[in-house]
């Protein structure tokens, strides 16, 4: 095991965007990702027996969510998702083996994907926030 | 030509194209899930809606294989991060990766359950 | 004519250091051509391989401002410097990282472990049957390997590989290219066997398709491609295995 072999992960002297920087961030966003989703759970058994109590709990619940430091992590959290998402369906046509010669248009191209989408969200979102 | 040596099964490429699968899978349930809980539900989102959802059972299939999904993808992905890193014990970081994957499910089924 | 800085990793694993050399350069100098201009001139202790002094040996190659490159291909001119200390362009020379490589001295690593992985993939023609006279093989055929044989087994692919600097048991881009180079080949006869190696975790599943091999590689061999399609073989291999009881043979 070697742990101080991983401290090469997140080296970014040297290394492209579109491939080992790339490949890092895509573990970050990964792991952040899984954090999120057992936050998610817990977040979640808030809701316990909210189909007796007619939803009294989920009033209290939804009123912390959409306070507006919530709704800032969440952004964020989209960029999160979108980022991991984006490269990930490159990475998915790439590890079967297509498109691995144009690593860089490739990459690029869903970034700006990724980009759009999060940006189409974020306005939603917010203008639902600013709107309420 | 045969060398009996060499000659072993190995799960990881089905662990691989269950990763990829997943993936595909979950750009698809993330996309419904982002939009239904943060886009439409900006607007609209109450108990009731959430609880007609949840009691469809074509909802409830939904969600079940979307928390089998995200859970396999989340935490193979972090197995393969610990295997990256040279740990020696496999066997004891597959059977950890399913203890821990079977609970999360479990737990997540209850949850859908019982709100 | 100018002068540069070379800054480089001395010593062994015990006790090491950063020596710098002032040393001058051409507008068409190579690193190597540094390297000799220090061990010549001023340094004669200094420890480094080299050969051909033309990219087909595979010797020589460093890490450069830590970009694993063959130094005897690297134009300082262009490359762009570590840094610049009083006036002066710097370039940061040290040997070959990754759990593959033993550090030996200076510049010089021990290639054994990258060599051994290497020879586990069984990199040669295996026939089933002993034939008589010459393979023939169409250019076709030819086209889908060829750009794989190029590799000089300079091990620059290992070294910029993230998971070979902390898996030391990861065969490594090299190895992988190579099985992938001798299954792509129309008169092999051993796809199942090489097959039953790498489809190993340890064996392509380590690769996440970082693809940092491919930019290091002086040769654009691409070892990230490669990689890719041995393991769309592997999976059909393991599945063929698990569903049809089909072994490798």
């Amino acid at each position: 095991m070697s742990l101080k072999g991983s401290l090469f992960w997140i080296k970014i002297k040297g290394r492209q965007i579109s491939d080992g920087i790339a490949f890092l961030f895509h573990r970050l966003t990964g792991l952040v990702i899984l954090l999120y989703l057992y936050i998610h759970f817990a977040a979640l058994s808030q809701l316990i027996g909210s189909q007796s109590t007619g939803g009294q709990n989920f009033q209290n619940f939804l009123k912390t969510v959409e306070s507006p430091p919530f709704v800032a992590l969440d952004i964020l959290l989209f960029l999160v998702i979108f980022y991991h998402g984006a490269n990930g369906i490159r990475l998915v046509f790439s590890e079967f083996g297509i498109g691995t010669s144009r690593r860089k248009l490739f990459f690029w191209i869903m970034m700006i994907l990724g980009v759009i989408g999060w940006i189409l969200l974020t306005y939603i979102v917010v203008k639902a926030f600013l709107g309420r | 030509m045969t060398n009996q040596e060499s000659i072993k099964g190995s799960m990881a490429p089905v662990a691989w194209l269950f990763q990829l699968i997943t993936a595909i899978f979950m750009v698809f349930f993330l996309g419904v899930h982002l939009w239904i809980m943060h886009a439409e539900g900006s607007i609209s989102l109450t108990i009731q809606s959430i609880l007609q959802r949840i009691n469809d059972p074509w909802w409830k299939t939904f969600y079940i294989v979307f928390l089998v999904s995200v859970v396999y993808h989340g935490l193979n992905g972090l197995r393969g991060i610990v295997f990256d890193l040279g740990v020696k014990k496999k066997s004891l970081t597959n059977a950890l990766f399913w203890i821990v994957a079977i609970i999360s499910i479990i737990y997540g089924i209850y949850l859908l359950y019982s709100i | 004519m100018e002068n540069i800085i070379l800054r480089i990793k001395r010593g062994d694993p015990n006790h090491w250091e950063y020596r710098d050399y002032d040393v001058p350069v051409e507008k068409d100098s190579t690193v190597l051509d540094a390297l000799y201009y220090v061990r010549d001139n001023i340094d004669h202790s200094l420890s480094f391989r080299a050969s051909c002094r033309m990219e087909v040996c595979g010797s020589c190659a460093m890490m450069v401002n830590s970009f694993p490159t063959t130094t005897c291909s690297t134009l300082f001119s262009k490359i762009k410097p570590a840094k610049i200390e009083n006036g002066k362009k710097v370039y940061i020379i040290e040997p070959l990282r990754g759990e593959s490589f033993k550090w030996i001295r200076d510049l010089v690593v021990d290639f054994d472990e990258f060599f051994k992985k290497h020879e586990s993939i069984k990199p040669y023609l295996i026939r089933k049957d002993n034939p008589e006279g010459q393979l023939i093989q169409s250019p076709k055929e030819l086209k889908k390997y060829y750009p794989l044989t190029l590799c000089i087994k300079c091990g620059a692919c290992v070294a910029a590989c993230p998971i070979s600097n902390s898996d030391p048991n990861y065969l490594g881009p090299a190895a992988l290219t190579a099985a992938y180079r001798f299954n792509a080949d129309s008169r092999d006869q051993g796809k199942n066997l090489r097959l039953a190696i790498v489809s190993d975790p340890e064996g392509c599943w380590r690769c996440h398709f970082s693809s940092e091999c491919s930019n290091a590689c002086p040769k654009n061999v691409d070892p990230a491609s490669a990689i890719q399609k041995l393991k769309v073989q592997s999976t059909g291999y393991e599945l063929k295995r698990i569903f049809l009881g089909k072994r490798g043979e």
